[in-house]
């Protein structure tokens, strides 16, 4: 079976770019706007049986950023997913912050499809 | 289409789209400069178009986003005012980023180099007043747009990073290196989403695994197991062709929060590497080679000058001198000689263990005598006495030769201090007291990190900016200070700065929202150290690019805790910040009091028993169900039996008549425990109960009595936190 990824961005080419190079990798794409959008998504899939193997997350989000959204995970049954970070270079205390609120990783954008699947294999079974 | 042309779409829509607001946000700031709300909704839109267009390859409007967020930065943080010319210079820069996307989008250069060059140039005007020099800038976006550079400092492990490798000293013939993995994960592992087995598997990928070791002295039995705990940590011996660094980056993510060291040992990997050639002289190990012959090497031997030779033909010194100074190194070497050995400290655990098994010998034998009317009092009885005596004394030197002086450590530390201080442009003087202390070599080993921590936690968050400390009437200059002294049995290590002392306010806010404490409870010197330590607990303050990465201060507080000492703090705002470590003298004995309870045997530390006193119910005040106070020097002292203290049931309270208080400091607090029986002091031999059997609660080891029989080492601090919170448990029910 596939495994399932979510992805949370707010900008629809990050949420693009990174799904295409998933996609290709042979994963299966589930995509969020922010983090109040990705718990709706986390409790479908959840119903659907979909459970994601992997969470990526963006930090500077509208309506609920990044941090946040981590924290409310760790209260739920996904608490032990592991959790991406996606940042950037001028955000760099944001890798700290992501750590305290539970999240396994960081990638900091722009990154290459290589270096993407490269810490996704540091955190998920891939074989 | 295809997916990487869906992906381009999708970027010039969102461009049209943050561009197009961040414009109607402008346009708003302008009829009403004050609205942070405005310059946020921009920054955000600048802060979006970098990485996206970064991600699509559009690498100049990404580093023009670049410059562009560092300015809109400033106006944020309010460096920059909001003006008119500003507004019509932002508004610019938009409609260039629209172009450069549109050019970049019909396969175009984004911008041509001189109108890129042109346009930076104007916003560096607007940066200018500060300290960003135009060439900074550039060489910075250069480096940037280079092709094929990787885009940011990623774990990337594609590129070998030759240059930064370690100069290899001994590799092994086919190239390989040796690295000791130590890996000693933090318990709550998982739910950090981390696996540990996808790290071992990681590492597997880069390097061959010569041997691995689990240690599993942690795993608990299964009823205290949590499946969702991690108690295994692991020992590997790898060979890889691969570099430190590649192999670090195995662990990029978990390498910060957990104990994770990797040693080149080739050096001192005994399979195909001749250890010795380091040491021998070159002469020898080039003529064992064959490379060379006996005559060869004679013949360039007596080439070779002496310099103290080559200063006297020079006439730089006259042979007078040479002879007395090479004199006197003669004397130095010799006496160095007849002084000094090198030992492996497992040789003298090893003696540490005979002499101990010797006392114990000596013990029984003397029980024996006593047992023996016609031997007691003797001839024979005294010779015993004698000899434990020797025997204690000889413990104590054993002991005495893994003790170290502080001094190298100190000055360690005053050099990170510097550094730390350097790089931060704060100025930093560092004072050293006490540096001859003595300490346990391994106790030694085992502060250090936790002190490196410290020491950059002064600097970072202590010491104020030569601004700051005289804006508050403080000289420029920070003073930290390194202090070590002998208090009873223990050494004090005291770090203090005088800096501007923990924001205790905002850690109060920070251990509420994190629910340390309940809202409205006061955090102060009494309470501070254990919120600090909570595991992750970090105030915003106190992420900077140094200590933020190292250990946290649970990690220090353990080590400390594991080594059978205590941590302090005190802090004063304005007035600076004093950690202080306790730290027993040694691992090796311990001084202690041995008492009878229940007919179990235990000793109590010495440094902590201030009296003993027989029971007297006179004394006594009642409070509450069953809480006892005892007068003590003129002092009310809560007491208990020390049984029930350790959850054994002894019957109802026999407190009448015949029990004896043994009354305990810890520096902390004062109690009184009631036992059976006092006995003498020992010195003894503290074996590990957690690695021979398990950890339990309140005990710190065990060791064997002169009978033969098993007593328990109490561990004081343990003792009292069980103490006082079975007090206030009490209380509060």
């Amino acid at each position: 079976m596939q495994k399932h990824i979510l992805v949370v961005d707010d900008s629809p080419t990050i949420r693009s770019s990174v799904s295409f190079c998933l996609r290709n990798a042979g994963y299966e794409v589930a995509m969020a706007e922010d983090g109040e959008d990705a718990l709706e998504v986390l409790s479908t899939m959840r119903r659907e049986g979909n459970v994601p193997s992997l969470i990526l997350t963006d930090i500077n989000m509208p309506k609920m950023d990044g941090i946040t959204f981590i924290g409310k995970v760790k209260q739920t049954e996904f608490k032990f997913l592991p959790i991406l970070v996606l940042t950037t270079e001028s955000e760099r205390d944001m890798i700290e912050k992501g750590k305290a609120a539970g999240a396994s990783g960081w990638l900091i954008k722009p990154f290459h499809p290589e270096q993407l699947l490269w810490a996704i294999k540091k955190l998920m079974w891939t074989r | 289409m295809n997916e990487a042309d869906e992906t381009l779409q999708i970027f010039f829509a969102e461009t049209d789209d943050l561009l197009r607001s961040a414009e109607e946000s402008l346009l708003r700031l302008e009829n009403n400069p004050g609205s942070g709300g405005e310059v946020q909704e921009i920054f955000r839109a600048i802060h979006t178009m970098k990485s996206g267009s970064a991600m699509v390859g559009f690498t100049k409007v990404s580093e023009y986003s670049h410059l562009l967020e560092n300015l809109l930065e400033r106006v944020r943080g309010g460096q920059l005012t909001v003006t008119k010319p500003l507004v019509s210079f932002l508004l610019e820069d938009i409609d260039f980023l629209r172009k450069m996307v549109e050019r970049g989008g019909r396969g175009e250069p984004e911008a041509e180099p001189e109108v890129l060059h042109a346009r930076k140039s104007q916003l560096n005007r607007f940066l200018g007043m500060d300290a960003i020099s135009e060439s900074e800038q550039e060489s910075r976006s250069e480096s940037q747009s280079k092709p094929q550079s990787a885009p940011a400092p990623q774990p990337a492990s594609k590129a070998p990073k030759a240059a930064k490798e370690k100069t290899a000293k001994a590799p092994a013939a086919d190239g390989r290196r040796y690295y000791e993995i130590e890996l000693k994960f933090r318990k709550d592992l998982f739910s950090w989403g981390q696996d540990p087995i996808l790290l071992l598997l990681g590492l597997e990928e880069v390097a061959d695994i010569v041997d691995v070791t689990a240690d599993m002295s942690r795993l608990p039995d299964y009823e205290s197991f949590d499946p969702y705990n991690l108690y295994i940590s692991w020992r590997l011996t790898a060979k890889t062709k691969a570099s430190l660094e590649e192999m670090e980056d195995v662990f990029m993510f978990v390498r910060d929060d957990n104990e994770i060291s990797i040693e080149d040992i080739t050096a001192r990997y005994k399979e195909g590497v001749d250890i010795a050639v380091g040491e021998r002289p070159l002469g020898e190990v080039l003529l064992e080679r064959g490379a060379i012959t006996k005559g060869d090497l004679d013949v360039a031997l007596g080439k070779q000058k002496r310099l103290g030779e080559i200063l006297v033909e020079e006439g730089k010194i006259d042979s007078s001198m040479l002879e007395q100074v090479v004199g006197q190194q003669e004397e130095s070497r010799q006496t160095y000689r007849k002084t000094s050995v090198r030992v492996d400290v497992e040789k003298i655990n090893h003696l540490v263990n005979l002499a101990e098994e010797i006392g114990i010998g000596l013990s029984r034998l003397q029980n024996f005598f006593g047992s023996v009317p016609e031997l007691s009092g003797g001839e024979a009885d005294q010779e015993l006495e004698n000899l434990l005596k020797v025997n204690r004394e000889f413990q104590e030197r054993v002991a005495q030769v893994r003790m170290f002086p502080l001094e190298g450590t100190f000055r360690r530390f005053q050099r990170i201090a510097r550094d730390t201080a350097f790089e931060q442009g704060k100025r930093v003087r560092v004072s050293l007291i006490g540096v001859d202390t003595e300490l346990d070599k391994e106790v030694i080993e085992h502060i250090t990190d936790p002190l490196k921590h410290l020491v950059r936690n002064c600097v970072d968050h202590g010491i104020e900016t030569p601004e700051e400390r005289e804006a508050a009437g403080k000289p420029p200059e920070g003073v930290i200070e390194f202090r070590a002294f002998q208090k009873g049995g223990m050494i004090l290590v005291r770090i203090s700065d005088d800096g501007r002392g923990l924001d205790l306010d905002r850690i109060a806010e920070q251990a509420v929202e994190r629910e340390i404490i309940l809202p409205g409870e006061t955090v102060d010197n009494s309470n501070v150290l254990d919120i600090i330590c909570q595991p992750g607990f970090s105030t915003a303050s106190a992420i900077t690019a140094l200590s933020g990465r190292g250990v946290g201060m649970d990690v220090v507080r353990n080590e400390v805790e594991q080594l059978g000492g205590t941590m302090q703090i005190e802090t004063e705002k304005g007035k600076g910040t004093t950690f202080t470590l306790s730290l027993p003298l040694t691992f090796a004995l311990l001084e202690a009091l041995h008492i009878k309870d229940q007919d179990r045997s235990y000793l109590i530390p010495l440094w902590g028993v201030v009296g003993t006193q027989e029971y007297d119910p006179a004394h006594v005040k009642f409070f509450g169900a069953g809480e006892r106070l005892y007068t003590f020097r003129g002092e009310y002292v809560p007491v208990v039996h020390l049984s029930k203290v350790y959850g054994i049931d002894c019957g109802e309270d026999r407190v009448g008549g015949g029990s004896i208080l043994v009354f305990i400091d810890t520096s902390r607090q004062r109690f009184g425990l009631l036992v059976d029986k006092v006995l003498d002091p020992h010195q003894v031999v503290v074996k590990s109960l957690e690695s021979n059997f398990k950890s339990v609660a309140g005990i710190s080891g065990a060791t064997i009595m002169g009978d033969g029989s098993v007593a328990l080492v109490m561990d004081l601090f343990a003792l009292e936190e069980m103490f006082f919170n079975r007090s206030s448990a009490r209380s509060d029910a």
